[in-house]
C-alpha cells in the first residue's frame, strides 16, 4: 500500500465545484471529523464470473446427452463455443451436436416435444438481436 | 577308574581319594593359581603375576610335579602341564578376571592406535621411527602364549574379542561418525586395521596364528560390522541429509554387502523415522522430504525395495491420517521454491504415467493393517542376485515404481491429488491478475504425462478459460473504449469523456471448476453499473451466452482520498491505495456519497446481515481510512479525518492491510467443496447407524470402502475426511458422538 501526502496548494488539483463546498463547509462551525468527505477511484475491477446458455434454469440438462448445457456434449472437447447450445422453434434447447446427431438419424422432430424440429432462437437471443439489427 | 578296581575296599577308596586331593593341593599348578590370586595380587600388577605363572609351568617338570595325573589332560605332557595350570587358575577366578584381561588388551590397543594416529599424522616425516614396540608388553604377549591362553579357543579370546571389538568400533567412529560426503571412509578403517590391528595381534598371538587363525578376515568382518553399526546410529541424518551424504550412502552399501546387517539397519531407521517424524511437531512438508530421501537411499542399499517397504510403513501410515500431506505434496511438485525433489520428480525425462497406483489397504479389511516386520530372513549369500539383498518377491505394496507412485500411493488414489491440485489451480487462477498462464499451462502438460489425460480434463478447461478470458477481456474493453469515443463525437462534447472504471472478469465454465463461492449480495449501484455495462457486452459478443458475477470472489483496486478543508482555505489530501475484495469496495463506495453510515443502513444496502457487515467494516476501521462514531445508539461508521488516518505510522496500517477480511484470496471453500463431496455417502452411514445402532469412525470408514464400490459412486476418502464429515453432520444434529468414539444416529 502506497501512501501519499498531497497539501494541495488549492484550485490545481480541486475542481471549481468542490471548493465552493469547501468554503461552505469552512463556515459551518462542524466537528472536524464531519468535515472530511471521501474520494474513491476504482483502478481496476477484476471480477469473476461464470457463464450460462442462458437456457432454462440451473439444472436442466441437454436432453439428449443429459449433461449440463454448460459441460460438453459427447465427442466435444471444450465447453463453449466449441460445444454451442441451439433452440427449437418449440422453444427446446440442446448441445448442436446432439442434435445433429438426433436429426441424422432420419429424425426430424424434437427429441422432448416431437414437435417438427425447426431451428429457432431463444427468446432472449430474439431480444438481442432486434435491439443490435 | 572304581570298576577297573573291584577289589578295593570302601575305605581304600576313600584314601585313594584322599591322596588325590593331597596330590592337587600340592600340585605345581594349584600353588601357582593360588599365588596368582593371593593378597598382594593388588600390589602386583596382572603382567607380573603372569610372568610368575608362566615361570612356574616353564620350570615344571617330571621330578617336582606329579606327572601321573596330569597326563589325563593330553597325551602331550606339555600340553597337560598348560591345561591343568589354565584349569586350576580358572578353579580361583572370579567374574572380574576376564575383564581385567579386556582392559589390558583395551589400554593396549589404545596406545597402539595413538601410535599409529601419530604416524598417520607424520607421515612422510620420518618412516624410520620403527617405534620398538613396549618389550615388557612382548613379554607378557608371550607369557599369554605359553600359558595358551590367547590361542584359538584359548580362554581369553572372548575379552581378547570384546577388546577388539570396542577398540575398532570407537575408532570407526572417530572416523566416520556424522562425515558424510568422503569417500573412501571404509579404506580408512582398513588401513588401522592393516597398519595398526595386524601388527599387535601378531605381537601378541604370534606370526603362525594370526594366518592360521584367520584374523586378517575376523578383523575385516569385525570393521565392517562396526562401520554399519556407527550409521545405524546416525542413520536418521544421513537420511535426512541426502543427497549431500551420496557418498557414505555409497559406501555404506557396499560394506552392508559384507556384513548382511539390512535388517538392523532397517530397525534402527524405523524406529528413528517414528521418533523424529510421528509428532505433531513435525511439519508434513518435512516428513514428506524425508520421506523421499528414505526411498532414495534405502533404493541405494537395497534396490528390492523390501526394506523400504517395512521401514516406511509407519511413516505412510501416519502422513495418511495429515490432514494437508495431499496439498504439501501437490504444493512441492508444482512450485519450483518449496519443491525442491519433488519439483524435479515432475520434471524428469524418464518419467511414466501413474498407472499402477492401487489402494494400499484395499485387499485387507481387517481394522488394523498387519505391519510387515523383520521376520524374514536374508537369503544365503551364494544364492544372492547381485545388487538386490532381499530374493524378489514379484510387486510388493507400496513398491516399485518411482517416487512420485510411491506418495501418490500412501492413498492409493490419483483422484484425490488430482482434485487437490484443482483446488489449488483454482485459488492460483482465481487470483491472476495478469491472466498469464504459462506456467500452469507447463505444470498442466507434465501433470498430463503422469495422471493421464482424462484426469486432467477439468484442469486443461480451467486453465483455457483464463487464457479465453484474457482475449475476450481485451476485446469487450475495445468496444466499450470506442462506444465511449464515438458517443463524444456524436454529443460534440469538448470535454474528454468521463474516465470508465476498467472492468476485467475471469469468465469460468463452472462445471469444470470446483465448487466455488456464491452468496450473492447487492452491490453499490455505481459498482453494479459497471459489471452490467461489462455483462451486456458479454451478452452482445456471445449470444445467447450470459455472464452471472459471483460476487464474492475477484479483486478491486482502489485509489482512496480522505479529503480534509483546511482553516486556510486549502485542502488536505491523503491518498491510500487498496486491493480488496469487492464486498469491501462494496462498502466504502457507499462513503463517497455519505460520510456517515449506520451499521443497519449498510446492512440493508447491501443485503448482508449485520454482524457480517460488522465483520467486514473492521478492515477500514482497521485501516483508518474509517472510524467508529462514539456515543451513539447504533454503530455508526464516518470517514476519518486525515489527522486520525496519519495516527500511528503506516507501518501500523500496512500490517493491518494484510490481514484483509478472511476467506478473501482462498476463493475455493475447500470445506464447501468436501461437504459436498461426501454428502452423497451421508444416506449410507445413516443406512449403517440404522441397522448397526452405533459404530466408530474406523469401522465406518472400512464399511463405506467395502460397500460404496459403485461405478458412479465410490468412496475414496481418508480417515480424516470421514471424520470432519462426521462432525459436521454432528453439528447438523443428524448424528451424535459418544465420549467412546462411537456415532450413532439421533432420536427424534
Ligand atoms: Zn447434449
Ligand atoms: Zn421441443
Amino acid at each position: 500500500m502506497e501512501s501519499r501526502k498531497r497539501q494541495s496548494d488549492t484550485a490545481v488539483i480541486v475542481p471549481q465545484q468542490q471548493r465552493q463546498q469547501q468554503q461552505a463547509m469552512q463556515f459551518s462551525n462542524t466537528t472536524p471529523s464531519t468535515r472530511s468527505r471521501l474520494r474513491v477511484r476504482i483502478k481496476r475491477f477484476h471480477g469473476v464470473a461464470k457463464w450460462t446458455w442462458n437456457a432454462g434454469s440451473e439444472d436442466e440438462v441437454c436432453g439428449i446427452c443429459q449433461s449440463p448445457f454448460e459441460g460438453v456434449a459427447p465427442g466435444a472437447k471444450y465447453p463453449g463455443d466449441e460445444c454451442p447450445v441451439v433452440f427449437g422453434k418449440c422453444g427446446h434447447a440442446f448441445h448442436l451436436q446432439c442434435v445433429a446427431t438426433w436429426l441424422n438419424s432420419q429424425r426430424t422432430t424434437c427429441p422432448y416435444c416431437r414437435q417438427e424440429w425447426e431451428f429457432g432462437q431463444s427468446s432472449d437471443q430474439r431480444r438481442v438481436s432486434e435491439q443490435n439489427p | 577308574m572304581a570298576q577297573t578296581l573291584p577289589m578295593v575296599s570302601t575305605e581304600q577308596r576313600a584314601h585313594l581319594g584322599q591322596l588325590r586331593i593331597q596330590a592337587v593341593q600340592t600340585r605345581p599348578s594349584t600353588v601357582a593359581a593360588q599365588e596368582f590370586f593371593s593378597g598382594d595380587r593388588k600390589s602386583k600388577s596382572l603382567p607380573r603375576r603372569i610372568r610368575r605363572l608362566t615361570h612356574v609351568l616353564e620350570s615344571w617338570t617330571a621330578e617336582n610335579g606329579s606327572p601321573e595325573l596330569v597326563c589325563s589332560f593330553s597325551s602331550d605332557p606339555r600340553e597337560s602341564r598348560r591345561q591343568a595350570m589354565t584349569a586350576a587358575v580358572m578353579a580361583c577366578a572370579d567374574a572380574s578376571f576376564l575383564k581385567s584381561f579386556q582392559v589390558l588388551f583395551r589400554r593396549s590397543l589404545y596406545q597402539r592406535q595413538q601410535k599409529y594416529q601419530q604416524q598417520q599424522e607424520e607421515d612422510e616425516e620420518e618412516e624410520n621411527d620403527e617405534s620398538s614396540p613396549d618389550q615388557e608388553e612382548l613379554t607378557l604377549f608371550q607369557d599369554l602364549r605359553t600359558l595358551g591362553w590367547i590361542r584359538k579357543g584359548g580362554m581369553l579370546q572372548q575379552p581378547l574379542g570384546e577388546a577388539l571389538h570396542q577398540t575398532i568400533f570407537k575408532y570407526v567412529k572417530t572416523i566416520i561418525s556424522a562425515e558424510f560426503e568422503e569417500e573412501n571412509m571404509f579404506e580408512r578403517v582398513q588401513g588401522f586395521k592393516e597398519l595398526a590391528l595386524e601388527p599387535w595381534l601378531q605381537d601378541l598371538v604370534g606370526p603362525e596364528a594370526l594366518e592360521q587363525d584367520d584374523w586378517s578376515s575376523r578383523l575385516s568382518y569385525s570393521c565392517a560390522e562396526c562401520f554399519c553399526l556407527v550409521r545405524n546410529e546416525e542413520i536418521f541424518d544421513l537420511v535426512a541429509e541426502y543427497p549431500d551424504s551420496h557418498p557414505a550412502v555409497m559406501e555404506l552399501e557396499r560394506v552392508l554387502d559384507r556384513t548382511r546387517m539390512h535388517p538392523a539397519l532397517g530397525q534402527a531407521l524405523k524406529e528413528s523415522l517414528i521418533r523424529r517424524l510421528n509428532h505433531p511437531g513435525a511439519n508434513t512438508s518435512q516428513i514428506i522430504d524425508v520421506y523421499i530421501n528414505t526411498i532414495k537411499v534405502l533404493r541405494v542399499i537395497d534396490p528390492s525395495d523390501r526394506l523400504l517397504q517395512v521401514v516406511t510403513e509407519p511413516v505412510r501410515a501416519y502422513l495418511r491420517r495429515r490432514h494437508n500431506t495431499v496439498r504439501c505434496i501437490i504444493t512441492s511438485l508444482t512450485d519450483q521454491e518449496v519443491g525442491g525433489d519433488l519439483y524435479e520428480e515432475l520434471r524428469r525425462q524418464d518419467a511414466r504415467p501413474l498407472e499402477h497406483v492401487t489402494a494400499e489397504n484395499e485387499s485387507d479389511d481387517d481394522e488394523d493393517d498387519e505391519p510387515p516386520d523383520f521376520d524374514w530372513q536374508p537369503p544365503p549369500p551364494i544364492t544372492k542376485p547381485k545388487g538386490t539383498f532381499f530374493a524378489s518377491t514379484g510387486v510388493t505394496k507400496g513398491g516399485g515404481g518411482d517416487i512420485l507412485s510411491m506418495l501418490v500411493s500412501i492413498y492409493g488414489s490419483k483422484e484425490l491429488f488430482v482434485n487437490e491440485y484443482r483446488l489449488m489451480l483454482a485459488d492460483k487462477l482465481l487470483a491472476n491478475l495478469d491472466f498469464n498462464t504459462d506456467k500452469e499451462v507447463h505444470t498442466l502438460e507434465l501433470l498430463k504425462l503422469r495422471f493421464g489425460e482424462v484426469s486432467m480434463r477439468n484442469c486443461e478447461i480451467m486453465v483455457k478459460d483464463t487464457d479465453d478470458s484474457k482475449r475476450i477481456v481485451s476485446n469487450i474493453q475495445n468496444t466499450l473504449q470506442s462506444n465511449d469515443r464515438a458517443k463524444a463525437i456524436a454529443d460534440l462534447a469538448s470535454e474528454e469523456p468521463p474516465m470508465r472504471d476498467p472492468v476485467d472478469a475471469e469468465i469460468v465454465s463452472h462445471i469444470f471448476w470446483p465448487a466455488l463461492k456464491n452468496e450473492q449480495f447487492k452491490h453499490h449501484p455505481r459498482l453494479q453499473a459497471d459489471l452490467d455495462e461489462f455483462g451486456a457486452e458479454y451478452a452482445r459478443l456471445k449470444n445467447p451466452r450470459r455472464l452471472v458475477w459471483l460476487n464474492q470472489l475477484g479483486t478491486v483496486q482502489l485509489e482512496l482520498d480522505v479529503l480534509e478543508p483546511q482553516p486556510d482555505g486549502t485542502m488536505a489530501i491523503e491518498t491510500r491505495d487498496f486491493s480488496v475484495a469487492p464486498l469491501l469496495a462494496t462498502l466504502i463506495a457507499h462513503f463517497e456519497d455519505k460520510a456517515e453510515w449506520t451499521l443497519e443502513d449498510l446492512s440493508n444496502e447491501t443485503g448482508i446481515p449485520e454482524q457480517q457487515v460488522q465483520k467486514r467494516m473492521a478492515y477500514w476501521v482497521n485501516n483508518r481510512v474509517i472510524k467508529l462514531v462514539s456515543g451513539r445508539d447504533q454503530v455508526t461508521y464516518e470517514v476519518a479525518t486525515t489527522e486520525h488516518l496519519l495516527q500511528i505510522g503506516n507501518d501500523q496500517s500496512a500490517a493491518f492491510a494484510s490481514i484483509d477480511d478472511d476467506d478473501h484470496g482462498q476463493g475455493v471453500s475447500l470445506a464447501a467443496q468436501e461437504e459436498e463431496d461426501l454428502e452423497v455417502y451421508e444416506s449410507y452411514i445413516c443406512g449403517m447407524l440404522t441397522n448397526l445402532g452405533q459404530l466408530p469412525l474406523e469401522r465406518i470408514h472400512n464399511m463405506l470402502k467395502m460397500f460404496v464400490t459403485g461405478s458412479d459412486v465410490k468412496y475414496n476418502k481418508t480417515p480424516q475426511q470421514l471424520g470432519m464429515f462426521l462432525k459436521h453432520l454432528c453439528k447438523q444434529e443428524k448424528l451424535e458422538c459418544g465420549p467412546d468414539g462411537m456415532y450413532k444416529l439421533v432420536k427424534k
